[in-house]
């Protein structure tokens, strides 16, 4: 959502170690990333200040664990994205979300899902609200290297049989 | 022929007695000397009632090359000899990081052993124990932002640049403010830990709504 872009940012986790002069933050244990509709959970987080002073953010999940992430999109009540990968990149500057390796994106539209990615790697333009899938980490499609599984439900339901009937 | 107690015989032992007398007393008064003496150092064994206090103070502690390593303010430093460290009370502490920003220490009570303090084991470094309403406060530098930190307990160990506490702690800072339990700060290399259930809120990026680039 847009107006996340000027909320301030809530982090938790367990242990916390900063050194200021590489402007590097290093936090582990069950962290929890909010800002405004934004949510991220992972076990690890790597912050590097960028020379501009805005925040580019490494989380990656814990052993087996996957990092999660969840925001509202624009354009509707009740929409939003939901993605779990190993590796999640979210540069604050560019708003960019890149999911890599074992990534898979949820659209929900009032608590149901419209369309669904899976890939190695997802990149998510929440700015924008445009969406890139690649089917190698490195966000290239390089051919025969794996494949992109992109769902898209159905937005008539089908009218059921029985009760037409009754 | 009897033995006849006369006059000069009497004489001969009376000297005999008083002799016998000098020679007991002076041993006596030795004894008590030595009794008194014995009694007079244990009395000087270390007492834990302060020695001395100095008030309205400013106590500068050099590095070994001269230049000053960090000096303390205070209102009273009362000194214990028992183990032979010092007492603050209304502490302000001056000292400088490793990119020389000035770093300025305030707390309710101090209490500083030095390495070198007597009967203690030998320390790496002197220990400046804070209590109470610790603050820490380091203003802008060219390399880092104005932080200000907040404790009930702080142990500052200046020789080895390195301050670290148990206790609950706040960091404000001008992008926004951490709690924790528990934190380990070393100056020299400026990196900070904190140890146990970290809460960090960063506000809205300045950087960001400078150039909005939508």
């Amino acid at each position: 959502e847009q107006a996340d872009r000027y909320k301030k940012t809530d982090i938790e986790a367990e242990h916390y170690a900063s050194d200021d002069r590489k402007k590097i933050t290093v936090l582990t244990g069950d962290v929890v990333v909010t800002r405004g509709t934004l949510t991220i959970k992972s076990a690890k987080a790597v912050n590097t200040e960028t020379a501009e002073g805005t925040m580019f953010v490494v989380l990656t999940g814990g052993p087996g664990g996957q990092v999660f992430f969840r925001q509202k999109r624009d354009g509707g009540p009740d929409l939003w994205v939901e993605g779990v990968a190993s590796r999640v990149e979210y540069d604050e500057k560019t708003e960019l979300v890149k999911f890599i390796t074992k990534a898979h994106v949820k659209y929900l539209e009032n608590k149901k899902v419209t369309q669904e990615q899976e890939g190695e790697f997802l990149s998510y333009d929440s700015k924008n609200e445009n969406f890139i899938g690649a089917n190698t980490a490195s966000g290239q499609s390089v051919p025969g290297s794996g494949r992109i599984k992109l769902t898209i439900q159905p937005k008539l339901e089908q009218p059921k049989p029985e009760e037409q009937k009754k | 022929m009897r033995y006849v107690f006369t006059a000069d015989r009497f004489r001969l032992w009376l000297m005999v007695a008083l002799l016998a007398v000098v020679a007991l007393g002076s041993f006596w008064i030795l004894e008590a000397m030595r009794r008194n003496n014995e009694e007079g150092n244990s009395r000087s064994a270390p007492r834990t009632t302060p020695d001395y206090y100095v008030e309205n103070f400013n106590f500068i502690r050099l590095s070994n090359n001269g230049k000053t390593n960090y000096h303390i303010i205070g209102k009273r430093m009362t000194h214990r000899p028992r183990d032979d460290d010092y007492e603050v009370f209304q502490p302000q502490i001056n000292s400088f990081d490793a990119d020389k920003v000035p770093v300025t220490v305030i707390a309710d009570r101090a209490v500083i052993a030095q390495k070198g303090a007597a009967n203690q084991a030998p320390k790496d470094s002197d220990e400046i124990h804070l209590f109470g309403n610790v603050s820490v406060d380091r203003p802008d530098s060219p390399t880092t932002k104005r932080t200000r930190l907040e404790s009930e307990y702080l142990l500052l160990l200046p020789d080895i640049n390195i301050m670290k506490t148990d206790k609950p702690v706040t960091i404000t800072s001008a992008r926004g403010e951490v709690h924790a339990i528990g934190m380990i700060v070393n100056n020299a290399t400026q990196e900070t830990q904190l140890l146990s259930k970290v809460k960090a809120t960063f506000n809205s990026n300045p950087a960001l709504s400078r150039h909005p680039n939508k």
